[in-house]
């Protein structure tokens, strides 16, 4: 079965600015991808490039099979986009924003539409510009998701919300993924895609660093591990073990960061007169900062 | 899974409703169908203004002039004017008829006010939303790119067709109406090939604009299309006073329509067609454009200004700092303007010379000037235009300042420890000083021009002087409407105020209406400031508007809720 989103060495410069370089993905069918880096990254210009509104510098990319230059009007079809900065129509009201982006589609499904408008918690008798940040997010997310699109691109799509509509809308995805549909989102909030997305990319300065499944990422970062002995050991076995590294010896405890499998370190210990065993496994957010280098000031794992 | 999968449900299933016709022509059933809601209102106003304006001037020059003979000494009273003083109305043909007088009087300007309009609308149709951000979510709809931009097109050229309509179904009714004399009756074929004209006319400046968008944004697409249409406008008309105009003049495209007056009795097809070629040209390389080149607001198209600190200290240097590019281009643009004629006055001056009747004609009007000079030359050719620019100027510097609360970046601005009243005096005055540096570009130009001559710029630059402060009112308008009403407000009714006291003007100029009336123009307060003839309670006046203006807006920012 063909990824529903392939790019291929995808690059694009703004004259002398950086875009994005040299980007490949794969986002497979039935899956909730997560795009994570931090402003500035590349995130949007990718995302552009998919939608063919801008074109890139080398490389190609793919949506559904077919080049994103070559065919867009065949994308936008089945797609449905929600930027991550937008304005639409200040006078149009919230039900006219929508029912304008449903007629651009070929219709307007005005029972579907209303559901996901109350599951949002908008109301759609005010004007554009009379709506909170929140709001208009709303707004956005129904002219996404009125169509029952089989791929859903969203740049920052919680943005704005509240917890409890942040809690709706990852429902809705779950709902989509259920169906077979694809979901492609676009984050700096780390929680949030560790709780949605099947699979994760890394951008940083416009290249791809990291690409798996949040677990494996997981797997990837350093678990901090704690063995507790019945009296002191020597450290130099563990710190010998390929992965250990900011070992600490305190009393009859060690504390250390090991990168890559545990199991080294497991036997080693086991070995020993072994009283305590701890290992905390690394949220996506220490992977994340991991790739990032500092975080507050300190050097993460 | 596929498109019409579990979810993906194909257009047509049971639920789905399809735009309707009505929706798609004229609603949210389309983009062309938006388009046009969107705008209906300013074009049936658009056209009903004129509209009237049409009945008024066609029924009192039929009743004012009822005999031949009256209309013989009219049309040779006009037609014995010098260009000069024809400038702005073009060639006076075919004027002792109906069709042919209003078609001089009240039509052959339109192209220029409503050539505004056209240009407003199609720089900012897709650059304008793209600005915003809403055309991304447009964009990635099923539309083919090259579709989208043809409906936003189309939905113009329907548009500006109804607006020309209500103006051409007036002029039929109104020439048939009050048809006095043998040739007043104007045929529906003749009015339909003016308005032709007319569309074309008001169209080509907005489709270069459109054309220029995709390049260079919508604030550089909106001075592309004014010099198109300002530039050939004013060389068309002082083509026969200005050397240099008229060795250029086969480039305007009001040349070359000049002999294209059907409501006259003249035709010229072949001229409307070329025009036709060449405006469909700008229109479809604008699409073709769009359509090829990435959505991205171009960046560049700005005058580098040098970036010093001066510009951040504050709410006043902010304003200027934002104002002060589009300030040098709008002077150096009406400086060039007022350079060419100041360094064309002495063929003026030689040619009039030959006219002794002329000459007593003139000092009836300025008894006191020596209007046989360079300063005479500028106050006849320059100042009439350089009313109707400056306010196009003010107007654009005006809606640059209330985009900072349309935009809400003033909220963010007020979340610093100063109060709405200095905010607001302060970059309010920034919009004042603005339109200072364009009159101060503008004077040195017109300067040195009439330094060339040999003669006293003195003159000239308080004229200048004048012109500014002429600005500086019709801003002190609209910023107090801003600050008083609503920010969205401030900028359409500068221009309105310019563009109003203009048409008033003329209308009331030509019906004769009584001074009393006449002076609620503020242009009218003027005096001929380049001949040295100086209005002092009207420069009274002004002073008041523009600062009383100012101070007025701050009161209403004080006091009405902020993002409105």
């Amino acid at each position: 079965m063909p990824p529903v989103i392939q790019t291929e060495r995808l690059t694009k410069s703004y004259g002398v600015h950086r875009g994005i370089v040299d980007v490949d993905l794969e986002v497979r069918e039935g899956e909730i991808f997560g795009f994570l880096g931090p402003n500035g990254a590349g995130k949007t210009t990718t995302i552009r490039i998919l939608l063919d509104l801008i074109r890139p510098s080398s490389g190609n990319a793919r949506v559904f099979g077919i080049v994103a230059a070559d065919d867009p009007v065949s994308i936008h079809r089945r797609i449905g986009y929600l930027p991550g900065e937008f304005t639409l129509y200040d006078r149009l009201t919230g039900s006219e924003t929508i029912e304008y982006f449903a007629n651009l589609r070929g219709g307007f499904d005005r029972a579907y539409s209303g559901r996901l408008v109350e599951r949002l918690g908008l109301d759609p008798s005010r004007r554009f510009r009379e709506y909170s940040k929140g709001n208009k997010q709303k707004v956005g997310l129904v002219c996404a998701l009125q169509h029952r699109p089989e791929l859903l691109i969203l740049d920052e799509p919680t943005a704005g919300l509240d917890p409890l509509v942040q809690q709706t809308f990852n429902e809705l995805l779950f709902e989509a993924r259920a169906e077979g549909r694809t979901a492609f989102i676009s984050s700096h909030i780390i929680s949030e895609v560790e709780r949605t997305c099947d699979r994760v990319a890394i951008i940083r300065d416009g290249r791809i660093v990291r690409l798996d499944t949040v677990e494996a990422l997981r797997e990837m970062a350093a678990h901090e591990v704690e063995l507790r002995f019945a009296e002191p050991v020597d450290p130099a076995p563990f710190e010998a073990v390929e992965g250990v590294t900011n070992l600490v010896v305190e009393d009859r405890t060690l504390r250390m960061l090991v990168t890559g499998p545990v199991a080294p370190v497991v036997r080693l210990a086991a070995a020993r007169d072994l009283v305590d065993f701890v290992s905390r496994e690394p949220s996506l957010e220490e992977v994340f900062l991991a790739e990032y280098g500092t975080a507050a000031g300190r050097p993460v794992v | 899974m596929t498109a019409t999968g579990a979810l993906g449900r194909a257009a047509g299933d049971v639920g789905l409703e399809r735009p309707s016709i009505a929706g798609r022509l004229l609603g949210l059933g389309s983009v062309f169908g938006k388009s046009i809601r969107d705008a209906r209102r300013i074009t049936i106003g658009l056209g009903l203004l004129y509209a009237i304006i049409i009945i008024v001037i066609g029924s009192q020059i039929a009743a004012e002039f009822d005999t031949a003979a009256k209309r013989q000494l009219m049309a040779a009273q006009l037609q014995a004017l010098p260009a000069i003083f024809q400038g702005m109305l073009g060639p006076a043909i075919g004027i002792e008829t109906l069709g042919g007088f209003i078609s001089w009087r009240a039509l052959n300007f339109v192209p220029v006010l409503y050539g505004v309009w056209s240009i407003v609308a199609l720089a900012g149709t897709l650059a304008g939303e793209l600005a915003r951000g809403s055309l991304d979510v447009v964009a990635s709809t099923p539309l083919v790119r090259r579709r989208l931009a043809v409906e936003k097109v189309l939905a113009y050229l329907v548009l500006l067709a109804i607006t020309v309509a209500i103006i051409g179904v007036a002029i039929a009714a109104t020439t048939n109406a009050f048809a006095t004399l043998p040739g007043d009756a104007v045929a529906v074929g003749a009015v339909a090939a003016h308005m032709a004209w007319l569309y074309l006319m008001i169209l080509l400046p907005g489709a270069a604009a459109f054309a220029a968008a995709p390049f260079v944004g919508r604030g550089g697409a909106l001075g592309v299309g004014a010099v198109v249409l300002f530039a050939s406008f004013v060389v068309a008309s002082y083509a026969d006073s200005v050397p240099l105009f008229d060795a250029i003049r086969g480039a305007s495209y009001f040349e070359l329509t000049n002999g294209h007056r059907p409501m006259a009795g003249t035709w010229d097809w072949p001229a409307i067609g070329t025009l036709a070629l060449v405006t469909a040209g700008l229109l479809v390389a604008g699409i073709e454009a769009f359509t090829r080149r990435d959505l991205l607001v171009p960046s560049g198209s700005r005058i580098p200004v040098p970036r010093i600190r001066l510009w951040v200290r504050g709410p006043f240097t902010r304003g200027l700092g934002e104002r002060f590019p589009a300030a040098l281009v709008w002077g150096a643009f009406l400086g060039l303007f007022g350079l060419v004629l100041a360094s064309s006055a002495d063929e003026f001056v030689a040619q009039l010379s030959k006219i002794p009747q002329m000459v007593e004609m003139i000092a009836r009007f300025f008894p006191d000037a020596d209007f046989l000079s360079t300063a005479g030359f500028l106050q006849l050719a320059f100042f009439e235009d350089g009313v109707i620019i400056i306010g196009l100027a003010a107007a654009a510097f005006v809606g640059g300042w209330a985009s900072d609360e349309g935009e809400r970046r003033l909220e963010v601005v007020l979340a610093a420890p100063i109060g709405r009243f200095a905010w607001a005096l302060r970059s309010a005055a920034a919009v004042l000083a603005a339109i200072a540096v364009t009159t101060a570009v503008m004077a040195l130009a017109v300067a040195a021009g009439t330094v060339l001559q040999g003669d006293d710029p003195t003159g000239p630059a308080v004229g200048i002087s004048i012109l500014g402060l002429y600005g500086m009112a019709l801003a002190g308008i609209g910023l107090a409407v801003g600050g008083l009403v609503r920010p969205g407000h401030a900028g359409p009714v500068t221009l309105a105020v310019g563009l109003g006291s203009y048409i008033f003007n003329l209308v009331g100029t030509i019906l004769e209406w009584p001074d009393a009336i006449l002076d609620i123009a503020p242009q009218r307060h003027l005096g001929q400031p380049m001949l040295g003839n100086i209005d002092e309670a009207g420069l009274l006046i002004l002073g008041t508007l523009a600062v009383g203006g100012v101070v007025l807006c701050a009161l209403g920012i004080r006091r009405r809720d902020i993002g409105r």
